[in-house]
């Protein structure tokens, strides 16, 4: 019964945390489409746009190019970790859709593979930041979210090396605590987690991955935005200042 | 205004700006580049700790969690210490040319001064006197528009009544710079194209001060006196000699003009330079000497001008260009910008001795400027100082060498 009622505790937790991360998105969406200020004077010229823009700054995104130019030694790392963690986060597409798509199973490989790198990436990281500037570079934010990530990606790790969970159980699992009806009738699983070899790991990696959804920074959806216009701003200088006489 | 407004920290803000301050991924890169920060050691400046601080005050007031939980108060003490840190700094500029999500941090600050001067916070010390000294005397330093360039022109200058071609002198070369001004004068008729001046006493502060410190009520008045006395005197170019006002000029003045200006903006170093290239002007002595140029923010960072100067410098016969660590769009700013200068001094004299400390290092013959602002904070910062260096304005020079 415990372990029922904990489930349950689980899964409605994992419900709330969904739920607030897509209210606190359409929050932040809401507000970066509110324009201009209604002051209009402070906010310059509206630089120009165009396809070139559109596709230097896509590079700037995937390469982390901006990075790149300030610091190399640290751009490796995150380098790494951006990609790895993308290979990652589309292996674990697997427990979400139902079918399976047939791209999610053509990565699994590369997925497993980042697995491995992840956490290491993140050691590198954060050891880099660590001993830049004696540490002033490394706000409490970030070293939450960091250490945050390497929990989670170690233990996820030591998952497919050691703790091996029944992938068909908390794929049922993430199913059904993505499911609110299914949630509220009160119908389990029936493959329940409890009793599964992997059962501690698996939670403590589902827990904190769920801390880490709440805590979700939201640059990880505005920063391409601004790096665009960045791009933008950039390209547009000599437009600006240089006219054709 | 309804209740909602007066309390909502976002009234300053721009969508694109919230979305910057939601951008901001805290990962400190900007640390290594803030000036302030470099002299003062105080965390609270830095780019980082004004943007969090400024999202939370935003969560507090407007966010889900005044919704959910009727709103915040704010300490009071915490804001009194995010409106000294937001108007501590420079607005130089250099932590957004580092920032790795690209944020426009040159023109997030002055609206974040903007909003604390809405809530009656800011502006700070001497800032607060701007609005009065600009409406009683037409410029922000309180001197009486007569010292303003009458000085030189009647016998070093001959300036037409009206031309194509338009010089704004600025205040602060006007009054704080003024061997700047007269080396772009003489500059300006050595290429021998005819061009305007507006009278001292109508040419008024561009509004860069006022805009800087988030006080925008006179700006509209300003710039449409102007422009329409600029474009009455025909002028299609305008010449500055301050970067700061090229960068008001061509970015800001068309929201607050109503419309398009009639005529287009540019840096006098843009100009020279063009004229020399087309050998409408030439330097005739050479001038064995080490110089090391100084890149101002609002001409790198804010114009993307960092080649014209060098290309002015390396064209006078003897000359060796030396170059700071750091340089063009990464340049270390002089301390006196975003109006800090006179209320924060101590920090503009401690970042132009780092410029100083260097181009000693380099055996600089001379330091080479492009902007009045750092050339006022150039020659306090030398004074007592045991490090000398020769401070010389581009124009000035050039004007050595005609």
């Amino acid at each position: 019964m415990m372990a029922e009622g904990f489930l349950y505790f689980l899964a409605i937790a994992a419900l709330l945390v969904y739920a607030s991360f897509i209210i606190r998105t359409a929050v932040h969406l809401a507000s970066w489409l509110k324009g201009p200020s209604p002051e209009k004077p402070g906010h310059g010229q509206s630089p120009g746009g165009g396809n070139k823009n559109i596709r230097a700054a896509a590079l700037d995104v995937i390469f982390l190019r901006r990075l790149f130019r300030v610091n190399r030694v640290l751009w490796v790392g995150e380098w790494v970790f951006h990609v790895s963690f993308l290979l990652v986060l589309i292996r674990h597409l697997r427990y979400f859709l139902t079918p399976v798509p047939q791209f999610v199973w053509q990565m699994q490989s590369a997925g497993r593979a980042a697995g491995y790198v992840l956490p290491f990436s993140l050691l590198y990281i954060i050891i880099i930041k660590a001993a830049a500037n004696r540490g002033r570079q490394m706000f409490a934010y970030n070293y939450f979210l960091l250490a945050g990530f390497f929990l989670i990606s170690s233990l996820g790790a030591l998952m497919t090396l050691y703790f091996y969970p029944d992938v068909v159980a908390v794929k049922e699992f993430m199913m059904f605590s993505l499911d609110p009806r299914a949630l509220f009738s009160g119908a389990l699983p029936e493959s329940p987690l409890a009793g599964m070899s992997g059962e501690v790991p698996f939670l403590a990696h589902f827990l904190l991955a769920l801390t880490i959804l709440f805590y979700l920074p939201t640059h990880i959806f505005a920063a391409p935005f601004t790096i665009y216009k960045a791009r933008r701003r950039d390209e547009s200088m000599k437009g600006n200042f240089y006219p054709s006489p | 205004m309804n209740s909602q407004d007066s309390f909502s920290f976002t009234r300053c803000l721009s969508g694109g700006q919230l979305l910057e301050l939601d951008a901001c991924t805290q990962c400190g890169e900007c640390l290594k580049y803030c000036p302030v920060q470099e002299v003062t050691g105080d965390r609270s400046v830095s780019p980082p700790e004004k943007i969090r601080h400024f999202k939370e005050f935003i969560k507090k007031t407007s966010g889900l969690r005044r919704w959910l939980f009727a709103g915040g108060r704010i300490d009071e003490n915490l804001l009194q210490d995010f409106t000294k840190a937001v108007f501590e700094c420079t607005t130089c500029g250099a932590c957004g040319q580092a920032c790795t999500v690209g944020i426009h941090t040159q023109r997030l600050w002055p609206m974040l001064r903007r909003e604390m001067v809405k809530r009656g916070l800011g502006p700070v010390g001497q800032q607060k006197e701007t609005p009065e000294a600009v409406s009683r005397t037409g410029n922000p330093y309180g001197k009486p528009s007569g010292e303003r360039f009458s000085w030189f022109l009647a016998s070093e200058a001959k300036v037409a009544e009206k031309a194509k071609l338009g010089y704004y002198a600025g205040c602060t070369g006007a009054y704080e710079a003024k061997p700047m001004v007269r080396g772009d004068v003489l500059a300006l008729s050595r290429v021998g194209e005819p061009f305007t001046m507006l009278p001292p006493e109508e040419e008024v502060c561009c509004g860069f001060p006022l805009f800087i410190t988030g006080q925008f009520e006179l700006l509209e008045g300003l710039v449409k006196r102007l422009a329409g006395a600029y474009a009455a005197k025909g002028v299609e170019t305008l010449i500055c000699s301050c970067p700061c006002c090229v960068n008001m000029i061509s970015r800001d003045w068309p929201s607050f003009y109503g419309r398009r200006l009639p005529f287009r903006a540019m840096h006098i170093s843009q100009y020279i330079d063009r004229a020399l290239r087309d050998s409408r002007l030439s330097i005739a002595k050479a001038l064995d000497e080490r110089l090391i140029y100084h890149d101002p923010c609002y001409l790198s960072r804010g114009l993307g001008i960092t080649e014209e100067p060098r290309d002015i410098l390396s064209r006078i016969p003897g000359a060796k260009l030396l170059e700071f660590e750091r340089n063009r769009t990464n340049s270390r700013c002089c301390g006196s910008g975003g109006a800090a200068r006179k209320v924060f001094r101590d920090n503009a004299l401690a970042i132009f001795r780092l410029a100083i400390n260097e181009a000693c290092e380099k055996k600089a013959d001379r330091l080479v400027l492009s902007c009045p602002a750092c050339y006022s904070v150039a020659g306090a910062a030398l004074e007592g100082y045991d490090r000398q260096v020769d401070v010389v304005d581009i124009m000035e020079l050039l004007s050595e060498v005609f």
